[in-house]
């Protein structure tokens, strides 16, 4: 990738406090959901996001939109930094970030037409008449495959993924440069989650988008994704080019994670990798490197010290100490 | 009935009808599934194909209102499940002959007994040991399933277990009273991919350990992959191919497996468009008339409307419910397409 990067991402972090108490509060420490993350986002690419649940995922996503306030570090958009920006200066750069959420049912309000959920952050901009957005939502119900009878229906009357597909339009509405797909194929059944997978390619071409396309399913990521961020505890494990990081992966969880992943291909092969325990809790994360309690490789070194976040070569990102 | 001394399960003709306010649900419209003695058979289809319906028919545990088991037949040894009066059913079939594993962990756990009482009642009735010993096995079952410590976890509630270790506890469950049968329903789908490969490392283990059969229900071809014998391919009520696993996934018969294969982004090359089938799954109020995948089908006869196909064996072990394999309307070889990459 060359060339000025839309987003750049320093040092991340956002901490929830954890708290005992209702009336003499005290502090107990922070769930470090996300900890001092850094990537960059060229324009026109989709970078995936994978990791486990928990794993700060949609933290990150929501963060770099600033639905949360970040707790540290610096959020560079356009060159321009807006980290601190207030909701008033942020408003402009609203319209050019958008979000796909997971749960289509939810994050519909039942008492609005599709119509009037598509249309309505047009006129809360005062970008558009209620003419003006009539016409560009029947546009987008084309765009995203329904018909323009389904402009007067509410949410209830539509199936899972004719949900999620007002939902990729109401994302699109605002002509955005940055939509954050927060696992937006995960709720559906598989031949519809093919629909949807096709769609989003379609917009992203036709809209000249930029992806951060969030997902548990690495299946899905590969497909759609250039590159691919590794996430596990917080923190960053690994990030490459998708071929590369299928071909090579160099983080032991990275390595874990792909041979987790039930093939139709690699059928009743003994598995490779199988990781043993469970996921620490981010309240109280291991010393050292976050993975080391479940890392086949771990050496003493990763008891104690946290692995840089370096470029071994050809932007190929990893946080190990096998690899400094 | 013409089982045979290696089937285990005998479905016929099952049909389960759920009454509601739009209308009746025709569930299942008329399965036919054996599974053989110590074989894993996955079943897969979409939501509402009727997967969880089969399972939940087989130990009659379908809710009655709305739920109505019309007709059909369900052998296991010799007796048709459906004749038993309830009571042989919960003391003897229930927990005892089959067991069943829930997709969710989180609920099917009750949040206030110790996980240790839970495991060991279910020993206790089936195997009529006192409690003592009932939880000396409960621990023995934990510690097979891989929980670090059972013997100190016994005394935990639920809560105090991660999904991953509480999928452990309910597969101990149900295998602690060497059940002939385990159905497994959706067992992984609520668990992260590195949790979900070390429970199935650990079914597989103990299922060749215990020699018990398995029903394996899932909408995710790539846990039928990894762990089924040979494979049923569910849609809207029925079943419309049954064969083996790796000509399931090598050559795909039914135009709705094909679509289903195509749909993987694993199959095809990044950043391809994926084949989907359009349109949605019918609503079973009022499915299509004739075979009930028509209206999606690319392949579409004008017959397929009018008449509903039955499964039909093509090649040895391999049944597929289409018109397009009946004789003389089209060779199967020249729908090659169907191949995997």
């Amino acid at each position: 990738m060359t060339g000025q990067p839309l987003l750049q991402i320093r040092e991340l972090s956002k901490y929830f406090p954890v708290t005992r108490g209702a009336v003499f509060t005290r502090k107990l420490g922070d769930i470090k959901a996300v900890d001092r993350i850094s990537f960059d986002l060229y324009a026109g690419e989709t970078l995936g996001l994978v990791g486990e649940s928990g794993c700060g995922k949609t933290t990150t996503g929501r963060v770099i939109l600033k639905l949360l306030e970040p707790s540290g570090g610096q959020i560079v958009y356009h060159g321009r930094d807006i980290t601190h920006l207030d909701k008033r200066a942020m408003a402009p750069l609203r319209r050019e970030m958008q979000i796909i959420f997971q749960d289509p049912y939810a994050s519909l309000n039942p008492r609005l037409t599709v119509g009037e959920a598509i249309g309505e952050p047009l006129v809360a901009h005062g970008m558009a008449t209620r003419a003006e957005a009539k016409e560009r939502v029947l546009d987008l119900l084309r765009v995203v495959g329904l018909a323009p009878f389904h402009y007067n229906r509410y949410p209830h009357e539509f199936s899972g993924g004719q949900r999620q597909r007002i939902g990729i339009a109401r994302s699109l509405v605002m002509h955005p440069t940055f939509v954050v797909a927060d696992e937006p194929v995960s709720a559906l059944d598989v031949s519809i989650r093919a629909q949807i997978i096709n769609l989003l390619q379609h917009i992203q071409a036709a809209f000249h988008l930029t992806f951060l396309f969030i997902s548990h399913d690495l299946g899905v990521v590969r497909h759609l994704s250039d590159r691919i961020v590794v996430m596990y505890l917080g923190q960053l494990a690994e990030m490459a080019a998708t071929d590369q990081l299928f071909a090579e992966p160099k983080h032991p969880y990275t390595q874990a994670l792909l041979s987790a992943v039930p093939s139709i291909k690699q059928r009743k092969q003994p598995r490779r990798l199988v990781l043993t325990g469970d996921v620490p809790t981010p309240f109280n994360p291991p010393q050292g490197c976050r993975f080391h309690t479940r890392c086949p490789m771990v050496m003493d070194t990763c008891r104690a010290v946290e692995p840089p976040w370096h470029d071994t070569g050809d932007g190929h990102f990893v946080a190990c100490h096998l690899f400094t | 009935m013409y089982t045979t001394p290696d089937t285990l399960l005998t479905i016929r003709n099952l049909h389960t009808y759920f009454y509601t306010e739009d209308g009746v649900v025709k569930a299942l419209n008329g399965v036919n599934l054996e599974i053989k003695r110590g074989e894993v058979l996955g079943l897969v289809g979409e939501s509402g194909s009727g997967k969880s319906v089969t399972a939940l028919s087989i130990l009659r545990l379908i809710q009655d209102p709305p739920g109505k088991i019309m007709q059909g037949e369900i052998w296991l040894d010799g007796d048709n499940l459906l004749d038993y009066p309830m009571e042989r059913m919960c003391t003897e079939v229930r927990g005892g002959k089959i067991a069943m594993i829930f997709q969710d962990p989180m609920t099917s756990l009750n949040p206030v007994f110790q996980v240790g009482v839970q495991v060991a009642e279910a020993i206790k009735i089936h195997q009529h040991v006192g409690w003592k010993a009932a939880l000396q096995r409960a621990i023995g079952m934990m510690q097979r399933v891989g929980i670090p410590a059972a013997e100190r976890r016994t005394a935990d509630y639920p809560h105090q277990f991660s999904g991953g270790m509480k999928q452990r506890i309910m597969i101990a469950m149900a295998l602690s009273c060497h059940p002939q049968l385990l159905i497994a329903d959706e067992p992984t789908t609520a668990l992260d991919v590195t949790i979900q490969a070390q429970i199935l490392e650990e079914m597989k283990q103990l299922r060749a350990e215990t020699g018990a059969s398995m029903l394996l229900i899932t909408h995710d071809l790539g846990v039928i992959g990894e762990m089924a014998d040979r494979v049923a391919v569910m849609y809207a009520g029925n079943i419309v191919e049954y064969t083996d696993a790796e000509t399931l996934f090598s050559t795909p018969k039914h135009p709705y497996t094909q679509g289903l294969l195509h749909c993987f982004p694993e199959a095809t090359a990044r950043k391809s468009q994926l084949e989907p089938i359009e349109g949605m799954v019918p609503n079973l109020v009022h499915p299509p008339s004739g075979c009930r995948f028509h209206p999606r089908c690319k392949l579409a006869m004008p017959m397929c409307a009018a008449r509903e196909p039955h499964l039909k064996e093509i090649a040895l072990g391999h049944q597929v419910s289409c018109w397009l394999y009946e004789d003389g309307v089209i060779q199967p070889d020249t729908m090659s397409r169907g191949n995997m990459p």
